[in-house]
């Protein structure tokens, strides 16, 4: 069992006595610090979609899968293709790659967690700390290094945002937590 | 008939929240067992109409499951979570469980307002209160329309003041005070109270008046919900507390000033830009909106400056302001309306819960 706030996107979940791969998972705080996590997720039998919302401290029964470590290989339209270091293929369905689209890059070397179900890959999750390039910032206010003011920042290969310190600058590299899309440090 | 489940944390919010929501629906004609873990809270707040209302029984939360029978429609107030044995007879019964979540402005609500759940093996829906046509809206009575109706544009010299502890309150009054006008501020007993004679130094006690300058504070008892709906109707600002209240006040189309329920990690701050970013979609005056939202933040903790801030002027568009949002919230129609549509969109609630 797990909470619904510790399911990420690639987990399976049984849900009414049905296999569902979470291809979306989003935190939100209600009121009284209580939360709510909405999930989009497929059938892994029906192949059919749902929403659905679930309080943040919900139990939910989690699948135990086969994992394998994986890196990116290519992209083959439509589908995402990793290899394990027996050099097996592994093609993963773009609905199924959730967020980590927000980091796919070509060349990456991260070791992924490719998640399989009856012997299929189903889904895919990035190491909790990965390192990218900030493609695009704006440029820092003079004098502040306390990290307390933030900014949008692009990352390089897949023009996603997410706000960094202000002293973070264009061409520098960054650690990042996947889980949360936060900044950690700069590299 | 519908039960309704509410757990009281603390304050008056959680139980007239759902006192409000009971009492809307008997006045639907529905049948309402209002399950309340504290009746000593409920007691302040409630009216002798509530104790005679045949349709509404009022009862303490079930001990076992022996004492429990579930209804057609169980509503889970602020996504309260039920004993695993009553969810065991509810889940035997078949009953459409209702998450009746907590009031944002955020867009998840939107996001996630009618979506289903599965938990505690039970399947259940999300129902949001909220501020657009895509959440269930506010809870606003026919009788409260009418008393807006019949109140809206009166002026009383009053304001009520009922808030938690909160030290920002001393600049806020210094800046009432600069209004070129006298008003009777009316301070209710308890944390209000508390917090008022802590950050100004006074012993004021119930009944008891203290003047200063152009203001005049004056402490008085816990009221019931009806009482304290009089009172906002009947002062030109109420700052306010919490959920139940902000709702009534902005309802009500006089000007307010939320104390919003702190949240860790300052997040209750997040739902104040949401609310304001909401306004300013929705008025006309978007600047008086920042500006409320400036002295709103102030208030409730932010890191700003308000030195500078000229409520005299403010004042006009204050009211203005508070009318029209009072104006949009009314058009999305009563929270219970909504409620009951959606109820019947799942199950033939006419036929099934109606007496």
């Amino acid at each position: 069992m797990k909470l619904a706030q510790e399911i990420r996107t690639g987990n399976v979940i049984m849900l009414n006595g049905n296999p569902m791969v979470v291809q979306k998972a989003e935190y939100s705080k209600s009121g009284r610090n209580a939360a709510v996590v909405k999930m989009k997720l497929k059938n892994l039998l029906s192949n059919g979609g749902t929403e659905t919302v679930f309080r943040a401290d919900d139990r939910l029964d989690d699948v135990i899968l086969e994992h394998k470590d994986c890196t990116y290989s290519y992209y083959g339209d439509p589908l995402y293709v990793f290899m394990d270091e027996e050099f097996n293929q592994y093609e993963i369905e773009k609905d199924n790659m959730g967020d980590v689209l927000n980091y796919l890059i070509d060349g990456m070397e991260d070791v992924c967690q490719v998640t399989f179900y009856n012997g299929k890959a189903i889904s895919v999750e990035l190491p909790i700390t990965i390192v990218r390039e900030v493609e695009y910032t704006e440029p820092a206010v003079k004098g502040d290094t306390s990290g307390k003011v933030v900014k949008p920042a692009r990352l390089a290969g897949t023009g996603y945002e997410i706000s960094v310190p202000d002293f973070v600058n264009i061409g520098d590299k960054i650690e990042i937590d996947t889980r949360t899309n936060e900044f950690k440090k700069r590299v | 008939m519908i039960s309704v489940f509410c757990d009281v944390i603390d304050n008056y919010g959680d139980a007239g929240f759902c006192l409000r929501l009971c009492r809307d629906l008997c006045n639907k004609k529905y049948q309402v067992r209002f399950f309340c873990n504290n009746l000593n809270t409920l007691k302040q707040i409630y009216t002798k109409e509530d104790q005679s209302n045949h349709l509404l029984e009022i009862k303490t939360w079930p001990s076992n499951s022996e004492d429990f029978t579930p209804t057609r429609v169980i509503i889970q107030a602020f996504s309260v979570r039920l004993p695993s044995q009553l969810n065991q007879k509810i889940k035997e019964a078949n009953s459409l469980v209702i998450n009746l979540d907590y009031l944002t402005a955020e867009k998840f609500a939107e996001d996630c307002h009618k979506l289903s759940s599965f938990a505690d093996r039970i399947q259940s829906y999300f129902f949001f209160p909220g501020f657009t046509n895509k959440t269930g809206g506010l809870i606003i009575e026919n009788n409260l329309l009418r008393l807006i109706k019949e109140e809206k544009g009166k002026e009383t010299s009053k304001i009520s003041l009922f808030s938690y502890e909160n030290e920002r309150l001393l600049k806020i009054i210094s800046l009432l005070d600069k209004l070129d006008k006298e008003f009777d501020v009316q301070i209710f007993e308890g944390k209000t109270l508390d917090n008022f004679n802590k950050v100004f130094k006074h012993n004021l006690e119930v009944n008891k008046v203290l003047k200063n300058n152009k203001l005049t504070y004056k402490a008085i008892k816990m009221v019931n919900q009806d009482e304290y709906d009089s009172i906002l109707l009947n002062s030109d600002l109420n700052l306010v507390r919490g959920e139940d209240s902000i709702v009534r006040a902005m309802l009500i189309g006089k000007p307010f000033l939320w104390n919003i329920y702190p949240q860790k990690d300052n997040y209750h701050i997040t739902k104040i830009e949401a609310l304001f970013d909401l306004m300013k979609i929705y008025c006309t005056n978007k600047q008086a909106v920042e500006k409320l939202r400036s002295i709103t933040l102030f208030y409730n903790g932010a890191d700003i400056n308000i030195d500078q801030f000229d409520i005299c002027y403010f004042w006009k568009e204050w009211k203005d302001l508070s009318k029209e949002w009072s104006n949009h919230l009314i058009s999305l129609g009563s929270l219970t309306d909504n409620l009951i549509a959606f109820l019947k969109e799942k199950i033939n609630l006419t036929r099934e819960i109606s007496h």
